[in-house]
């Protein structure tokens, strides 16, 4: 993507009234440097998801085999009660992230681009968790949430004894939890794209919408946000991406438990793979997630690519 | 001047490569370990320290994290792709593993001399692992005991007195704890505690056979009988008396609620001992190692070897074989379990050195092999491959969670899982 952005700009920039030859040969430099990035990109990406296809369809247990066994590891897979649980987590804490931290960072956002003093400061307060690391992330919140450490004693100490906080223990609510960690550290990020996208939106249509007798809502809603389309494209894809490999966040806060409250498709590749001498069904389950990621992104980036042809005519 | 320092800064650099050179003329062994904490990387320094005084130079590639999940991922990859390190940490399964795949060397030769084979050097069953299909292939560091109870002294007092000798005693004397408000058993809900904690149980309520023909010979009626129905019914009682912060709690927390007095008692292998120890803790003073309820006269063991890679020059090998032979070294094994905790793998190595928990398990181990009672622990990968051991993790993990869910149903989701493998 980046490799042919960068041809198709030099193409429009580049000098236009050399000779033959010399636009010849700007093309051939263009080729050399776009061919190491696509070579490795076939190998590393491409190459590596063929090979994790191909295991997955063998009986391979520690090392890589080549018995072929056909479905029978899928098979395993979905009647592994661990392996369902994992899915549905990861369809709750994608839903709940994505759209949480969609809705706060756009609020934020908002509210920033209301010409506040100290704009700065507020904006690096609510970027800044995400320049720490997901284990220190998932580690505070794992303290901050355990009842007997955290919140819960600390509204205890003060005198609320009846405040009762104890998700992170319970395992029918503890994927909430992690949604709210992630949310913490993710909306930061929606956040610098809505208020880069709302600084784009040209002030003379929203004076125009004013001049109409539009409220600030109504501006909002019907003016704005059509305007903001492209950054909640890339806020949602960006954020499914990062939902769906959500790994060290759950490892630093709950480890998965308790149970498999927690458990992502993730975590359960990386056991199955590295403990326990599975690595045909590990296999399977990447597959797994690779095929969801396709199947979410694919309509996605093909209606993208749509408007921007139409847009090109 | 300025040209002077050019030559000095030359002089410097050939020097250094002089060294460089000196250096790789030395033989060097890589050696992975996943053994990264203050006092296991205290323990470890007493084999490097030997290894480098041999004239060995020792390259370290520990890698810490996930009970040595992290190491093994690591260790894979690169036996994938044709380089491995010289030397590994292996717990039994894996050690008869690799050597089943052929990727170790034998350490024929050292143990012979060293006579490794001799009575009383060796445990049958850790020598099981060690020698497999007619080679030594292991080099054993240390025993580790799985069936320890450790309890707070001063609330032992206060609580009767004597160590609960069976499930129903501990369950008597924890009601007494849970109405005046003390926690009866500091427990982390980590999926490989909560498999220690049923396996504990299950030793306890089953004792030896039971073990052996449930969980290391997979014997269909014992895995659905009603003693493994018990078991699951047992550790769900258990499960009763943990506090509401247990979830993902890692173990050294739970000994630190011991000492503190904030839990009266935690089920841990004897890994717990470095953390007394770190603490200036007095066993029989400030806390109490004592069997584990219902397994009095069992001895639930893991261990560690080192397993040596295929592929060095002969030099190389030879400096294998001289680790191999450091490592079952008696003054060595003294020396690294001190430290370490856990009891030398060696049958002949002298009690006295080591404290009263240390000395209690040297005893109870020789008492166990004389009596057959000596039982590889599931949890920490001596009774079962690692996929089988998972069936058992996932299954008991999902019984501990799920509150609704019956020892039968447990049960049919082990057979299951068993069946698929």
């Amino acid at each position: 993507m980046t490799a042919a952005e960068i041809t198709s700009a030099n193409d429009a920039g580049g000098p236009r009234h050399g000779g033959r030859l010399r636009r010849r040969l700007a093309q051939r430099v263009n080729i050399a440097f776009v061919v190491p990035t696509v070579v490795i990109v076939v190998v590393f990406v491409y190459g590596f998801v063929s090979w994790s296809a191909v295991l997955s369809f063998t009986d391979s247990k520690t090392f890589p085999s080549f018995n072929f066994v056909g479905f029978q590891q899928y098979q395993s897979l979905w009647s592994n009660s661990r392996w369902h649980a994992s899915v549905e987590n990861l369809a709750i804490f994608t839903i709940g992230f994505v759209g949480l931290s969609t809705l706060v960072g756009l609020l934020l956002a908002i509210l920033l681009d209301q010409r506040i003093k100290a704009e700065g400061l507020f904006r690096t307060i609510y970027l800044y968790p995400l320049a720490i690391s997901f284990i220190v992330t998932g580690t505070a919140w794992k303290w901050a949430l355990n009842p007997g450490l955290g919140l819960e004693k600390l509204m205890h100490d003060w005198g609320f004894e009846s405040f009762n906080f104890d998700w992170i223990a319970n395992p029918n609510r503890a994927i909430y939890t992690l949604i709210i960690a992630a949310v913490w550290q993710g909306s930061g990020f929606a956040m610098a794209v809505f208020l880069a996208a709302l600084r784009g939106v040209d002030a003379e249509i929203v004076k125009a919408a004013k001049i109409d007798g539009a409220g600030p809502f109504r501006t909002y809603w019907s003016v704005v946000m059509p305007l903001l389309r492209p950054a909640f494209l890339t806020v949602l894809i960006i954020m499914v991406a990062l939902a769906i490999r959500t790994f060290d966040l759950m490892v630093a806060m709950t480890g998965g438990g308790p149970g498999f409250a927690t458990d992502l498709p993730t975590n359960f590749m990386y056991q199955f793979a590295f403990g326990r001498q599975r690595l045909g069904l590990a296999a399977a389950s990447a597959i797994m997630i690779f095929v969801t990621v396709l199947a979410l992104m694919i309509p996605f980036i093909a209606s993208e690519l749509r408007r921007e042809s139409r847009d090109q005519r | 001047m300025n040209r002077k320092r050019n030559l000095m800064g030359a002089l410097a650099v050939m020097s250094v490569m002089g060294a460089g050179t000196a250096f790789a003329q030395q033989p060097t062994l890589e050696l992975m370990h996943f053994w990264t904490s203050g006092g296991e990387s205290n323990a470890m320094q007493v084999i490097k320290d030997a290894v480098q005084a041999a004239g060995i130079a020792w390259q370290d590639a520990a890698v810490a994290g996930g009970a040595g999940m992290n190491a093994y991922q690591v260790l894979q990859a690169r036996i994938a792709a044709g380089n491995p390190p010289a030397g590994m940490q292996m717990h039994s399964a894996q050690i008869r593993q690799f050597a089943q795949e052929g990727l170790l060397i034998d350490l024929d030769a050292v143990a012979s001399a060293q006579g490794w084979d001799k009575e009383g050097v060796l445990d049958p069953q850790l020598k099981a692992y060690a020698y497999t299909d007619g080679h030594w292939v292991g080099a054993p560091f240390n025993t580790h005991r799985h069936n320890w109870l450790w309890i707070n002294k001063a609330l032992l007092d206060k609580y009767g007195g004597t160590p609960p000798a069976t499930w129903e005693d501990f369950f008597a004397m924890a009601d007494k704890m849970k109405a005046d408000g003390v926690i009866p058993i500091a427990h982390g809900g980590q999926a490989w505690q909560e498999l220690f904690l049923w396996e504990a149980v299950a030793n306890g309520v089953g004792g030896p056979a039971f073990h052996k023909a449930a969980i290391e010979e997979l014997d269909p009626e014992a895995l659905s009988g009603d003693t493994m129905k018990q078991v699951f019914d047992t550790y769900r009682k258990v499960l009763s008396y943990v506090d509401p912060g247990y979830p993902n709690r890692d173990w050294n927390l739970s000994i630190a609620m011991v000492m503190d007095g904030q839990a009266a008692m935690a089920l841990a292998g004897d890994w717990a001992l470095g953390e007394f120890n770190v603490a200036g803790k007095q066993a029989n003073v400030d806390y109490v190692c004592a069997n584990g309820p219902g397994t009095d006269g069992q001895f639930v063991w893991l261990a560690d070897y080192w397993g040596f890679f295929k592929g060095l020059d002969e030099q190389g090998v030879k400096a294998q074989q001289k680790l191999a032979e450091i490592t079952m070294d008696p003054a060595i094994q003294e020396e690294f379990n001190i430290r370490k905790g856990s009891i030398p793998a060696r049958l002949d190595v002298k009690p006295d050195k080591f404290g009263f928990c240390g000395q209690k398990g040297i005893a109870d181990r020789a008492a166990a092999v004389a009596a057959g009672t000596m039982v590889p622990s599931l949890s920490q990968n001596s009774a079962q491959t690692t996929d089988v051991r998972g069936v058992f993790e996932d299954a008991v993990n999902e019984f501990a969670n799920t509150p609704d869910m019956t020892a039968d149903e447990a049960i049919a989701k082990i057979n299951q899982g068993l069946a698929e493998l």
